[in-house]
């Protein structure tokens, strides 16, 4: 009698949940891939100098990189207002505008200062969603630029911009066979200056996690030696020498350690350098060759390149545990792995067919994709923001060497031009302006 | 014997439920269908032509039909009519009195999954996705009014990220009012009246 | 964080649990990078003759050629008791930090053999240069066999 009564309550139980849920749900599994459309109005400008850029020029320019944006032309509006009284917001829904901006540059009272006011607004639900008063010396104004390009995209993507980043990469002009140069560019170009010359390589830059200091490999001692170089100043200084290899530098999350490479041990293996006291301890102490470090965003674990198996492969040790395991089983060549900023990625260089690319690879379900069709890809560097990557490789037809970068989607290309043909080892900074 | 034919009977009706409710849970759609033709398919009815209520004449006939594209209403209110028809077929064969019953319930199952998939159908056309690299997902309660015009709508879970549940809210700002929603009434107010839109892009 | 800045971060987050839009309130820097001065570099003007020895892809087997080389290098070097620096580099193909550990291998397998014909290892050695350095430019066969090489020089 009460085994039924149990199969009764049971049977109510289950029949019953289906009313708990009985409201309808309807899903949405996917959207439009038409870019986001954002109009910036120019600003108003109440200075008495005439403006050395026009920010709605920077801010269509930058939003426009990576195809994801489409940003309307100041010709192609109906009105211009710098004030949120005068939007009239069905002339930018008759053209189908998601989002506004529109802003004023000020006079600041600091002598060769500006203030920049702005506003984003959401056309279809008539808001202001982000209102924000910048500071900066008039000579800065593109980086003003950048930095609204940098807020916009992140209030309407929801990860940060990267128009305000930094490139470092190596330089080697075809014209000279002994110069070597590791310069440093912004996003967009501008801002291309040299902060190591030398007549010996120079490899492997990689920034801090503060963005204040390279750390990179010069051979100006007639060996690999690591140095690490304070941007703002020019002042360097050398990690302790060891005999053999002393390279590929990776800067610790936290900023106190390096994990580089010493072959001081017959073979190269993976160390970790500790900042304050400047001392090396061993992380990896294979026979084969163990290079290419790369610390997780949590600053737990490492990847490496290890031909402990017969050929380069991935490996990743947590430091902890000092547990090793492999990571990449497809494929004869896999290298120079870097992580993604949610450290459930890596991308790296992977050899099919004899034809060196980029591949992305989960770590979690282990599926990768190609995301390089170029020739000879090397040396992937990942935008703070996990969207972009940057990485080196040659040019067919001029035989030259090149930055190229792709969208982690695969989607969107770009070559970055190299004035003079040798461009190598880009190293992406992280974000600079934190906010 | 009897316990064992309750113990069947109980068992038989916990599966069903368990079916039921499980179905509910992962939104598996037992009566879905996909209807999306880009150029003309020949279809085939298999219906029986003479009224229903009749016994006298059993002539079968196969009717080809072509389907041109940009008709999916029509589509489904065909597939409507053959789904109504099967059934008169299937309750003539086993001579259940319950016909009309199951008529309405999968008439009402249908029309249910007709106008949600053109709910769904017109906020897909407009929802711009940002890029953020997690897997999120953002539950609104909207409320319409018969017209179709959207009275309100309010986030039911956030996806915790600010990004994403505004492009899901500027989604249905644009739609304002969803068309070709004329229902029965009933039908309505039962299920689109007020109802949970989940935007989970993955 | 100064306590203007707390308190503008307080703000901040009461106003965005409230969804109100209060101003951010932003300052962008000036800060530019300075170049560094380099310190001295090395020059090789003090070296006098090299030799090369050639090698196959991904390998650092020395061959019978290289071998001969080698032998009657060792005993040149032995008799005039010369230093030995040899140098080890590859072709383009492959990441550039394993190029140098390949590049290591290589030299590290020619000072080797310089040590079994006799030469003492304390006068020699050893660098990589991975791909750093090529011989020839150009990405075909005969370029890249030009640069997987290993360069013995004596002084």
């Amino acid at each position: 009698m009460m085994q039924s009564f149990y199969k009764i309550i049971y049977l109510l139980l289950i029949l019953s949940s289906t009313y708990l849920s009985s409201q309808l749900r309807i899903e949405i599994t996917g959207g439009s891939d038409e870019p986001i459309r954002v109009a910036m109005v120019p600003f108003e400008w109440k200075l008495n100098s005439a403006p050395s850029h026009y920010l709605h020029e920077i801010v269509k320019k930058d939003l426009e990189s990576f195809a994801e944006f489409a940003v309307l032309n100041p010709e192609d509006m109906l009105s211009y207002p710098s004030l949120e009284e005068e939007i009239s917001y069905r002339d930018w829904r008759l053209l189908k505008v998601d989002y506004l901006i529109i802003g004023s540059v000020l006079k600041s009272e600091i002598e060769g200062e500006v203030n920049i006011a702005y506003s984003i607004l959401d056309v279809s639900r008539r808001k202001n969603i982000h209102k924000a008063l910048i500071k900066g010396s008039v000579k800065s104004l593109k980086r003003m630029g950048h930095n609204i390009s940098d807020r916009i995209y992140h209030k309407i993507n929801g990860i940060p911009g990267i128009f305000s980043t930094r490139i470092a990469y190596v330089d080697k002009p075809l014209s000279d066979a002994d110069s070597y140069d590791l310069r440093i560019t912004d996003i967009d170009g501008d801002g291309d200056l040299s902060l190591f010359k030398s007549n010996q390589p120079i490899l492997s830059p990689d920034w801090s996690p503060n963005g204040k200091e390279i750390a990179y490999v010069s051979f100006e001692e007639g060996t690999s030696r690591i140095y690490i170089q304070e941007l703002a100043t020019g002042n360097r200084r050398a990690l302790k020498r060891e005999r053999g290899i002393n390279s590929s530098p990776s800067w610790s999350p936290n900023g106190n350690y390096l994990s580089a490479v010493l072959s001081k041990g017959d073979n190269p293996d993976i160390y970790l350098y500790n900042l304050r006291s400047n001392a090396w301890t061993p992380l990896t102490g294979h026979y084969g060759i163990d290079t290419e470090p790369d610390w997780s965003p949590d600053g737990k674990s490492l990847i490496f390149t290890s031909n402990r198996s017969g050929s380069p492969q991935i490996y990743e040790i947590n430091i902890s545990s000092m547990r090793i395991k492999r990571k990449t089983f497809e494929g004869t060549y896999n290298a120079r792995a870097r992580y993604l900023p949610d450290g459930k990625n890596i991308i790296y260089v992977h050899r099919r067919k004899g034809v060196f690319h980029i591949a992305l690879h989960n770590l979690r379900t282990g599926k990768i994709s190609i995301l390089t069709d170029t020739f000879l890809d090397e040396s992937p560097s990942v935008a703070p923001n996990g969207n972009v990557i940057i990485y080196a490789t040659k040019d067919r037809e001029t035989d030259t060497d090149i930055l190229a970068g792709v969208t982690i989607n695969g989607k969107t290309r770009f070559i970055l031009p190299s004035v003079s043909g040798g461009a190598r080892e880009p190293a992406w900074s992280p974000i600079l302006d934190k906010y | 014997m009897q316990n064992l034919f309750a113990g069947f009977f109980v068992s038989m009706l916990i599966h069903i439920g368990l079916v039921l409710s499980l179905s509910n849970i992962f939104n598996i759609d037992l009566l879905a269908f996909q209807a999306d033709y880009s150029q003309p398919i020949p279809a085939y009815l298999v219906y029986e032509k003479p009224k229903l209520v009749s016994k006298k004449e059993n002539k079968i006939f196969i009717k080809k039909i072509s389907i041109e594209p940009n008709s999916q209403i029509d589509i489904k209110e065909m597939v409507l009519k053959a789904d109504e028809e099967i059934l008169a077929l299937e309750s003539k064969a086993s001579k259940t009195t319950t016909f009309s019953q199951k008529k309405t319930n999968l008439n009402q199952q249908n029309q249910i999954l007709l106008f949600s998939s053109i709910i769904e159908e017109q906020i897909r056309a407009v929802w711009k996705k940002p890029i953020v690299s997690e897997k999120f997902s953002v539950e609104l309660i909207l409320s319409l009014v018969p017209t179709g015009e959207i009275l309100d709508v309010k986030v039911k879970r956030s996806s915790g990220s600010d990004a994403f549940d505004r492009s899901a809210l500027i989604a249905v700002a644009k739609v304002r009012k969803f068309e070709n929603l004329k229902m029965p009434a009933h039908l309505f107010d039962d299920n689109f009246r007020n109802f949970t839109l989940v935007f989970k892009p993955y | 964080m100064t306590l203007f800045q707390e308190f503008l971060a307080l703000v901040a987050i009461i106003c965005s649990l409230s969804a109100c839009t209060n101003t951010t309130i932003e300052r962008t820097s000036d800060a530019t990078a300075v170049p560094a001065i380099a310190t001295s570099t090395y020059s090789e003007s003090s070296l006098a003759s090299s030799s090369t020895v050639y090698f196959s892809y991904d390998n650092y087997n020395i061959n019978s050629t290289g071998s001969e080389k080698i032998k009657s290098l060792a005993s040149i070097v032995k008799e005039n008791g010369l230093n030995v620096r040899v140098e080890g580099h590859c072709d383009e193909r492959g990441t550039r930090e394993y190029n140098l550990a390949l590049g290591e291998k290589r030299a590290n397998a020619i000072a080797e053999l310089l040590i079994i014909n006799g030469v003492s290892s304390s006068n020699i050695t050893t660098v990589s240069y991975g791909e750093e350095k090529p011989e020839s430019r150009g990405s075909n066969e005969k370029s890249w066999s030009k640069n997987r090489r290993a360069l013995i020089k004596t002084s």
